[in-house]
């Protein structure tokens, strides 16, 4: 039952990121609190499917997968090296992997497909998407 | 140490795939077709969700807006205003419909248009691409150019059964054979730099008038000759001595699409 409701939330993440054009990402924020809350092995596989799944729907290449499985492997990898309460160790893994993952996969883009943005708006891009990430994070920590 | 070996085969797999040897292969190509049939359905309820949830957060908002100018006015009077109002929204949007038919059946392009509803946005944040509800049931094969009334939107790069994937013009994968109509100069319409294009590979020397238009040249394979790509918004000669690079504010919003053409012989 607790891995069919996972499998839920994660659907709905990878749906909500790829139908809405917003500045946030549930899936690495979802995997985050699978990493403080379930086993490793389960937050990386279900980073791993999950990047798959939203690259299997866009259109560059198979970055996310990297990246989110990245991020899974740094989470089971942190919240050992620190010792806060549950909620709290969820944020902190916020900060941390929101700016890695953001600067790993612009980096992946400049390199792979060239894409290439100001810095102005990288800022204003990875200024949402940190607040949205955080924001999230405590429904996402209440809700799995 | 299962979990490390575990980390390290996913991490090998998603390194392999990133290689475009393995993603450009037809099982991934298949993989990623079904996923976009599975997925379909849901993202098909969601835009009606959405739409719904608009409609009704509009109707509230317009409720609330008559009754309060009901009680301002008190009479018969506001009635046949609130009247006027919605025939003046049905005529505006009677209006809009009209001019989407004539546009499609006028066949500006020479070309059937297949009129598509924009049913996602791609997963990541670099609007590259968005999916349409018109897959290989409908016809729909892989480059047929993508319109909209405004002008280029992109082209079609890969198909499933009820949805297809468009790249957009915008895209850093995207390169488009472009003609100066003024200047009368060819050159490369580039994305990849947010929502501006940059055509790239005019002469240094080159005549520009400013908001010249740029179109999709006679020479292009890919897209239909003639549609409008957009307007000239600056241009920089100090890139090297022998070309110039020009900003192009695209013709079309691709933000704000709603419907788009499939242009099919």
């Amino acid at each position: 039952m607790q891995t069919l409701t996972t499998i839920f939330y994660a659907l709905i993440a990878i749906l909500f990121q790829t139908y809405l054009p917003l500045k946030f990402d549930l899936l690495l924020v979802l995997l985050i609190v699978l990493s403080v809350k379930r086993s490793r092995s389960e937050t990386l596989l279900y980073a791993f499917l999950g990047g798959f799944v939203l690259d299997a729907l866009s259109a560059l290449g198979f970055i996310n997968t990297l990246s989110k499985t990245l991020a899974g492997i740094l989470a089971n990898y942190l919240k050992d090296l620190f010792s806060l309460e549950p909620s709290f160790m969820a944020l902190a893994l916020v900060l941390i992997l929101t700016p890695l993952t953001y600067l790993f996969e612009i980096s992946a883009l400049q390199l792979f497909f060239h894409q290439s943005l100001g810095w102005g708006q990288h800022l204003i891009r990875f200024a949402q998407l940190m607040l949205c990430n955080l924001l999230l994070t405590p429904i996402v920590f209440w809700l799995i | 140490m299962r979990y490390r070996s575990l980390a390290v085969f996913l991490l090998l797999i998603a390194l392999l795939l990133n290689l475009p040897p393995v993603s450009r292969s037809p099982v991934v190509g298949s993989f990623r077709s079904t996923v976009l049939l599975i997925f379909y359905p849901f993202q098909f309820a969601l835009d009606g969700l959405t739409d719904n949830t608009l409609g009704l957060a509009r109707f509230v908002v317009s409720a609330k807006k008559f009754e309060e100018e009901n009680r301002q006015l008190k009479g018969k009077l506001d009635m046949l205003e609130a009247r006027q109002q919605a025939l003046s929204y049905l005529e505006e949007e009677n209006g809009s419909l009209r001019r989407t038919l004539v546009f499609r059946d006028s066949r500006p392009y020479k070309y059937y248009l297949q009129a598509a509803e924009i049913i996602g946005r791609g997963g990541n944040p670099w609007g590259d691409q968005m999916i349409i509800n018109k897959g290989s049931e409908a016809g729909v094969t892989e480059g047929m150019t993508v319109v909209c009334r405004e002008g280029l939107v992109g082209n079609i790069f890969e198909v499933s059964k009820y949805s297809s994937k468009v790249l957009l013009i915008t895209s850093s994968q995207s390169r488009v054979s472009a003609l100066l109509t003024e200047a009368g100069v060819f050159g490369i319409a580039q994305g990849g730099y947010g929502r501006i294009l940059k055509l790239k590979y005019i002469p240094e020397d080159t005549e520009i008038a400013t908001a010249e238009s740029v179109v999709v040249s006679p020479a292009s394979s890919t897209y239909i000759r003639g549609v409008a790509i957009g307007k000239v918004s600056r241009v920089d000669r100090t890139v090297d001595q022998l070309f110039c690079e020009i900003e192009i504010q695209p013709a079309v919003d691709l933000s704000r699409l709603g419907m788009v053409y499939i242009c099919r012989p």
